[in-house]
This record gives structure tokens, sequence and C-alpha cells, in this order.
């Protein structure tokens, strides 16, 4: 084994992660190369004093949230929609390069055809003109609105002090609650996606727990909720879903101008 | 996520679906933080990267052919990033100053001589050639497999083995003060 060799292996014998054939190898080497001695007592003492911490990341759900949120938000603005493109697709499907100059030719006059057929359209006298009758999408805006609500109650869920020795009053909780549970299984029959309507059954659970008769509860009860929450990562995909209607919306309201 | 959900949920959002998208952003947020952060050391810096990092996924998903992970092509749009945005920073090499000796003691974490002991070795770091630095922090610090350093950087993993034993050399050397003051 060269110099080079031992080197390239080096961190990893250090760490016992060689499989037994390369740390015999390694070992050999070391035990009969000076400067390959001092490599490795360098290392380890680096990695001794030099621990690996782990990155002061955030904790908070959060952050996270916001972060997502960010991400997505920044996706719908700045990127440019996926998919494959129109002229790629056509393309794809010509086989010869012949081929494709005649379908080029027929399209190109196809094309001039229905230019002709516009323009003629265009400057015809025109008529009374057609009036347009604007239909709010209802389903839409109360799926928006339900989950505006849910994730400012899951929020508050979230963020609320938990005093150790006294009963928390959730009663504005339990109101809100139970207007939700009423809203989310009135979605869930009108048409959804499979996903929307997995998600406001996760809700619908959460919302079932925290409006249970009693008033108050107390602070074990309500970290299971939580924990609920957190292991269903559901502030994030309640988000995710906020920020699916809203490009919905804004591409109605596009779409209708 | 296994494999072969990312995988189907990178084909519905090159299809067009941003909650696909959504999702895969849900997983490998964190752990994008996680290595810009490590690279830029500043919190709002690291959240721009893996911002702009997803944007720029998204506007080059048809492109993606899938040969290595999403997380991979995402870490690795990360990587280049904060480099970038330290080069903005700093042009030129950095002068490393070491204010004063530091005392290595117990390793608890938050103690003075570990926050001492971070800021020095940032910007021991942060001497390193490129290549060494995206080698040692993902491979070492981050703990990706020498084979996930090597598709992250594109490049062999006999290269990622010789530029992390060739950085962790120059780390020693750059930080070899603190152990003249346990002497």
């Amino acid at each position: 084994m060269t110099h080079r060799e031992a080197e390239k292996l080096m961190y990893e014998y250090v760490r016992a992660e060689l499989d037994p054939g390369q740390e015999a190898k390694v070992k050999r080497h070391v035990a009969e190369c000076v400067r390959c001695q001092e490599a490795l007592r360098e290392l380890r003492e680096l990695l001794l004093r030099v621990p690996v911490e782990s990155v002061e990341a955030p904790e908070e759900d959060t952050f996270w949230m916001n972060l997502h949120e960010k991400i997505m938000q920044s996706t719908a603005e700045n990127g440019n929609a996926p998919g494959r493109s129109l002229l790629r697709m056509i393309g794809d499907l010509l086989p010869r390069p012949a081929l494709r100059w005649s379908i080029g030719t027929g399209v190109a006059l196809a094309s001039a055809l229905v230019l002709i057929l516009w323009w003629t359209s265009v400057h015809r006298p025109k008529g009374p003109p057609v009036e347009t009758v604007a239909v709010p999408v209802r389903s839409g805006d109360e799926a928006q609105r339900y989950f505006r609500q849910s994730r400012s109650l899951l929020v508050g869920l979230t963020n609320m002090d938990l005093p150790s020795d006294a009963a928390v009053d959730l009663t504005a909780e339990q109101k809100l609650s139970r207007e939700l549970v009423l809203q989310g299984r009135t979605l869930q029959l009108q048409h959804m996606d499979p996903g929307s309507h997995r998600l406001i059954t996760d809700l619908d659970r959460i919302m079932e727990q925290v409006s249970d008769a009693r008033g108050a509860r107390t602070q074990p009860e309500l970290e299971l909720i939580r924990r609920e929450i957190r292991q269903r990562n559901l502030l994030i995909k309640v988000r995710m879903a906020e920020t699916t209607l809203a490009g919905s919306a804004m591409l109605r309201n596009y779409n209708s101008q | 996520m296994t494999a072969a959900d990312e995988k189907h949920l990178l084909h519905q959002a090159k299809m067009g679906s941003h909650a696909a998208f959504g999702r895969l952003v849900e997983c490998h947020m964190k752990p994008a933080y996680h290595v810009a952060y490590r690279f830029v050391n500043d919190r709002h810096a690291a959240e721009e990267i893996v911002q702009d990092a997803f944007v720029r996924a998204f506007q080059s998903l048809r492109s993606f052919r899938g040969d290595a992970g999403f997380g991979t092509w995402i870490y690795r749009i990360v990587v280049n990033l904060s480099l970038n945005q330290l080069k903005a920073i700093k042009r030129g090499p950095v002068a490393v100053e070491f204010p004063d000796m530091l005392p290595v003691g117990s390793n608890g974490a938050g103690t003075r001589e570990n926050i001492l002991l971070t800021t020095h070795l940032n910007r021991a770091l942060e001497t390193l050639p490129a290549l060494q630095r995206k080698v040692v922090l993902l491979r070492h610090f981050e703990g990706y497999s020498t084979k996930e350093v090597s598709q992250i950087i594109r490049c062999s993993e006999g290269t990622v083995k010789t530029h992390l034993f060739r950085g962790l050399r120059k780390l020693r050397r750059t930080l070899s003060f603190l152990k003249e003051e346990t002497e």
C-alpha cells in the first residue's frame, strides 16, 4: 500500500469504518511508515478536539412551517410550471427529419388559415355585447376558510402555555372545533381530492379530541393532542393545502378575466 | 419516505403537481437547511439559500433525469449556492485572526470554550479551498457517506477521500494553537 492509498483510507480507519481486509492493510502500512504514523496521530488528535456538534437549527414547528410556506410561495411566483412543453412533445412524436419538414409545412399552412379566419372574425361588424356572469366557486372559498381557521386553532394549541398544576380552559377552542368538525364533514361530502379528504379526516380527529364535553383539560391531555399534531405534520399539511387552494383561486380569477 | 414514494412524487411534480413538490420540500428542507447553515453560519442566509435552491429545482424539474436522488440533487444546489454566497461576501483569501489562545476543557455544549471553539473552527473552515470545505463539511460534519458526498459534489469517491484527508490535515494545522495551549 502506498502513502496516497493509506491517506485516502485514514479517516475511515480512525473511525473504524473500514472492512477488516482494508483495515489490516492500513494497519500494516502505518506500522512501517513514519509519515503515516504522524498523519494518523494528527488526525486522531483533531477528531478528538473538534467535536461534531449539530447545527444550531430551530426546533420550533413555526419556523419550518414558515420556511415551507415561503418556498411554496416562491415556487408559485417564480417557478415555471414543469411539465413537458408542447413543442418538445410534438418533436418527440415525429420520427424522421423528412417527415418533420412535411408536417412542419402543413402546420404552417394550417396556422395561416387560422390567422385569416381570426382576422375576418375580428373585423366583422359587432353585435350587442354578450353578458357574462361570474359564478363564485363556493366550495373553494369554504375550504380556504376551513383550512385557515384550522391553522389558527392548531397554532394556538401548539403555542399555548401549559401550567403544570392547573387545568387549561379550552372553551373558545372547543367552540371553534365543533364548528370546524361540521364544516369539515360538509366539505368531505363535496367533490374533493383524496389528499384533502385525508387531511380533513386527520383534522377531524384532533377537533373531536379538543371539543370533548369537558370545559378544561389537564396538561398531559393537551400534550397528547399536541403530539398528534406534530407527529402527523398537520400544520405543514394545512399550510400546503392553503397554498394549493390559493394557487387554484388565482388561476380561477385569471381564467375568468 | 421510500425511494419509490420519492420517485412517484417526483413524477407527479414533473407533471405539474405543486402539492407533490410540496411533499418533496417537506422531506428535504431540514437537511438542506443544515447543509446551508454549515456553510454560511447564518440563519437568514441559510433560509434564503434553501428557498432559492428549491425554486431553482422546481424550475429545472423537467431537466432532472433522476440518476441520483432528489435529495442529492437539492443538496448539490444548496452547496453551490452557499459557496456562491460566501464568494459574494468575501472576495479573495480570508485573513484568519485568532484573538486569544483557546483553553480546551470539557466538551460540554454551550460553554464559553465550546462557543469559542466553534468560532475558531468556522474561521479555519473558511480557509480551506472550496472542494476541501465541501467534502469536510458534508462527510465529517453532516455525516453523509463517501458515496453520497461523491454524488452531491459530482466527483469520484477517491477524490472525496483524498480531499477529506487533505482538508482535515489543513484544519489540524490551522487549529494547532489549540494543542499548544493545552500542552
